[in-house]
């Protein structure tokens, strides 16, 4: 499972140095024109190789229930949201001021110190045609990046595995929690699912002697891929089924796993035990996953997407106070995970970018809440971002709104788009299906 | 379904309990839930309609999926539309116009909240003419259900459900296109079809026994039958199945839980090896990451969890579930602990860890049978059924 580094010719080295250490944008153009040729010619070859400890790294924060993005970057200067609004309009004077027409909601002081340092960009109007408003078909569709009336087997991150990381740490893609978001579904399986580093382990009953040999035995019995039809007894076993007649896929599923698995501890554990952490995250799963992420980027694990999610979003009733809180926890959480990165010097490798599955309606509900709506912005965050204002805050007219709901101004496609080619330095038709325009963004 | 006397029952209200996929996240009245439970329990092999009919005027559901919020100004399609794409027909097989429709007739339809009953309110019912399905006439919420259950697509769905969760697979179009022929003829009565299920070759074909990965339920339970051992306290087995990814009572949503493959992500499965020492060894280190007290008293808790690492409490009783030859000759121990465990062998080069293990002992005490339990069931082969 070693990076393989194949240094075949000058071309291709002088394109690696230049294209994928992150910090030098000052290549003058002539000689950009010259590795966009080169790049292209390698595209052509199909052949990306990760760069393991020096990459740069994504880290996907998905704001799970559907965000209601109206109250998230406000309209202040808006007389159609506060008619839409009587409820749970916020007032002008509370916003956090961006500009004369919009602003961010109260919570979001941690986004507001980004944006004023410059490391922070609003895409604005995020969606996609013919918006699905059910929670895990929308949801599905931002993970595949299909279209609304297509069904894919992959994640979007899986076909970007798939394609561009063949041969990668098994901790190339990390998810923190239980699940593996469905972002990550591959081809090839790929990535880990950690919480808790102190429980990612064989947990030992046993100490001193025995304790050693349990061990051993738990390594031996999960460290290996076993050829098929070797199921064998030793013991003159009569009667019973062969374990061997596997279809192949689910006991070597079981197996890659069992493997990734404890390759995956060795490292974890080791990081963790080893790497602290100074920011001050709020208490929350949220803050505690960025944590880990944190410490996992100290310590030089090979991962190039790092995954996380904040739940609560599907403000049906009474939102106002629990959106703002679930904001303040966003922002204050992502803030104390860039001042990690900045005392580590991480900061120029690393892009943080929230999505949700759907906005919500322009109006709000009976019980002082919003239901499903359509677009809603994304934030991106990181040293190379350019920072401000893309994409278009959509109209709230109502002879402007589609079914209730605002309508996209940018395809969230071409948001992946941007972060594929811009940031994880690869082609993203094959990892999209179609060529979607990059936006502007790093 | 550990110790009942009515394991398969137990087992279907948990298909059931999946397959309407309720969660109290939403419902937040335990009563509620547990009365859903009892209706699956009590009409877990019973006909289709009549389980369709009664889970769809439950008041679990009716709050779950909104029904009860519905009227005829205002009609809510949210169960009109999960109920046909999710629990009886599936995707492609009916159109927008019949969600609509659907939702105009089950309006009336609602929640007596003091009562904690369903209740047929007239005033909200909308009286026009609808068509769903082919049917026209003023449908009402049993006439959309009937109709559901008369398209041939609703035995095709149900009865390839019901494999996949039993098998481990979708059957093959063939294979579906009998069972669901023989559940219509049996008047759409899950018992015969259940019957037929388990007794036909395709179900004990090579493809499928020991291919489907055990649901953490499944794995828990299967556990403490194989090492005849007690179930943990509720709220230790709870937290065990949560850490596990499968919140009993808590569907992460209304599609209930992908099953398969989607148990296993690197982390769920060192839960289950760790886990195993909690039944096997009696080992409570894990157990005490699981009893989360409340939040309010942080040190107390960890005063609790402390004490906890250092306990040893029960495990398996090995004289009970060991005979004494097996227990003091290790060929007789290899070969009962896999069928015990596996029903089937290891693959070789796993068997030979394990003979080594076993072998690196002169005397084998309790302890260490416990110990090798709990090393097989920390092996890819314990993960599948």
């Amino acid at each position: 499972m070693k990076n393989e580094i194949t240094l075949q010719t000058r071309r291709e080295f002088l394109r690696r140095t230049i294209l994928t250490s992150a910090l030098s944008w000052t290549v003058p153009t002539f000689l950009a024109n010259t590795f966009s040729a080169l790049q292209a010619d390698a595209m052509d070859r199909a052949t990306q190789i990760t760069t393991g400890k020096d990459s740069t790294i994504l880290v996907v924060l998905q704001m799970a229930g559907g965000n209601d993005g109206i109250n998230t970057v406000v309209p202040h200067g808006s007389d159609y949201y506060y008619k839409a609004r009587p409820r749970i309009g916020i007032k002008a004077d509370q916003v956090l001021k961006i500009n004369d027409q919009i602003g961010l909601n109260p919570g979001l002081k941690g986004f507001r110190e980004l944006y004023d340092q410059g490391s922070l960009a609003i895409v604005q109007g995020v969606g996609y045609p013919n918006p699905n408003r059910s929670h895990f078909r929308s949801t599905e569709i931002w993970q595949t990046a299909s279209d609304s009336d297509k069904f894919e087997k992959y994640g979007w991150i899986g076909r970007y595995f798939d394609n561009a990381c063949s041969g990668a740490d098994p901790t190339v893609g990390v998810s923190v929690g239980r699940q593996m978001p469905q972002a990550f579904a591959a081809k090839t399986p790929k990535g880990v699912s950690v919480d808790n580093p102190q429980n990612y382990r064989f947990i030992n009953s046993e100490s001193g002697d025995d304790g050693k040999m349990m061990e051993q035995s738990y390594r031996e019995l999960n460290g290996q891929m076993v050829e098929e039809n070797s199921g064998g007894s030793i013991g003159g076993i009569s009667g019973l089924a062969p374990q061997s007649q596997r279809k192949g896929s689910v006991m070597d599923f079981l197996e890659r796993t069992a493997l990734d698995a404890q390759v995956s501890s060795d490292e974890i554990r080791a990081i963790s035990a080893r790497v602290d952490t100074k920011g001050a995250y709020p208490g929350s799963q949220l803050g505690n996953s960025l944590k880990l992420v944190a410490k996992l980027i100290g310590g030089g694990l090979p991962t190039r997407i790092f995954y996380v999610s904040q739940g609560g979003y599907d403000t049906h009733t009474n939102q106002v106070n629990t959106h703002q809180r679930l904001l303040q926890d966003l922002g204050d959480s992502v803030k104390a995970f860039t001042d990690d990165l900045k005392a580590q010097g991480n900061m120029p490798r690393v892009m943080v970018m929230t999505f949700s599955e759907f906005g919500r309606r322009v109006s709000d509900n009976a019980n002082s809440g919003t239901d499903h709506g359509a677009a809603a912005p994304m934030f991106v965050i990181g040293q190379h971002v350019k920072a401000g204002l893309l994409g278009q805050y959509p109209s709230l007219a109502p002879a402007d709104l589609y079914q209730g709901d605002i309508k996209y101004t940018v395809d969230f496609r071409s948001v992946y788009a941007s972060v594929l080619e811009n940031w994880l330095r690869t082609r993203s038709e094959p990892i999209l299906g179609r060529k979607f325009q990059p936006l502007a963004l790093v | 379904m550990a110790k009942g006397p009515r394991p398969f029952q137990e087992k279907m209200t948990l298909f059931w309990h999946g397959h309407f996929a309720t969660s109290y996240e939403k419902v937040r009245d335990a009563y509620y839930m547990w009365r859903q439970n009892e209706l699956f329990r009590r009409l877990a092999t019973g006909n289709w309609l009549d389980l369709l009919t009664e889970a769809g005027k439950d008041p679990a559901m009716l709050v779950w999926l909104d029904q009860a919020q519905s009227r005829k100004d205002h009609p809510n399609e949210n169960y009109a539309r999960e109920v046909m794409e999710l629990f009886t027909l599936g995707e492609g097989h009916y159109t927008e116009k019949d969600i609509t429709e659907a939702a105009r007739a089950l309006t009336g339809w609602s929640l007596d909240q003091e009562g904690q009953k369903f209740i047929w309110r007239p005033f909200i019912h909308d009286n026009g003419e609808k068509t769903v399905l082919g049917k026209t006439g003023n449908l009402d919420g049993d006439d959309f259900l009937q109709q559901i259950v008369a398209q041939p697509q609703a035995a095709l769905f149900i009865t390839a459900k019901l494999w996949n969760f039993f098998a481990g697979e979708m059957p093959s179009p063939e294979l579906n296109a009998g069972l669901a022929d023989f559940f219509r003829s049996s008047g759409n009565n899950f018992k015969p079809l259940m019957r037929v299920m388990f007794s036909i070759e395709d179900f004990y074909s090579p493809s499928i026994v020991r291919n489907e990965i055990k649901s953490p339920v499944q794995w828990l339970i299967g556990s403490v039958r194989m090492l005849e051992c007690e179930l943990p306290p509720p709220l230790v087995s709870t937290n065990l199945l949560r850490g596990l990814g499968q919140d009993i009572f808590a569907p992460p949503n209304v599609k209930g839980w992908d099953g398969g493959i989607a148990w296993i992500t690197t982390n769920n499965l060192i839960a289950r090896y760790n886990q195993s020492a909690l039944l096997a060894q009696g080992d409570m280190s894990m157990a005490a990451s699981l009893a989360t007290g409340p939040a309010k008293n942080p040190a107390r808790v960890k005063q609790i969890q402390n004490r906890m690492r250092n306990m040893r409490e029960g495990g398996v009783n090995v004289a009970k579930i060991f005979t004494e030859q097996e227990r003091s000759n290790k060929d007789l121990l290899m070969a009962a602990l896999q069928k015990r465990l596996l029903q089937s062998t290891l693959a070789g080069p796993r068997q030979q860890t394990l003979r080594e293990f076993l072998d690196g002992k002169t005397e084998l005490d309790d302890n260490d049978i416990r110990d090798a339990i709990r090393l097989v069931m920390s092996t890819q082969e314990y993960q599948v059924t």
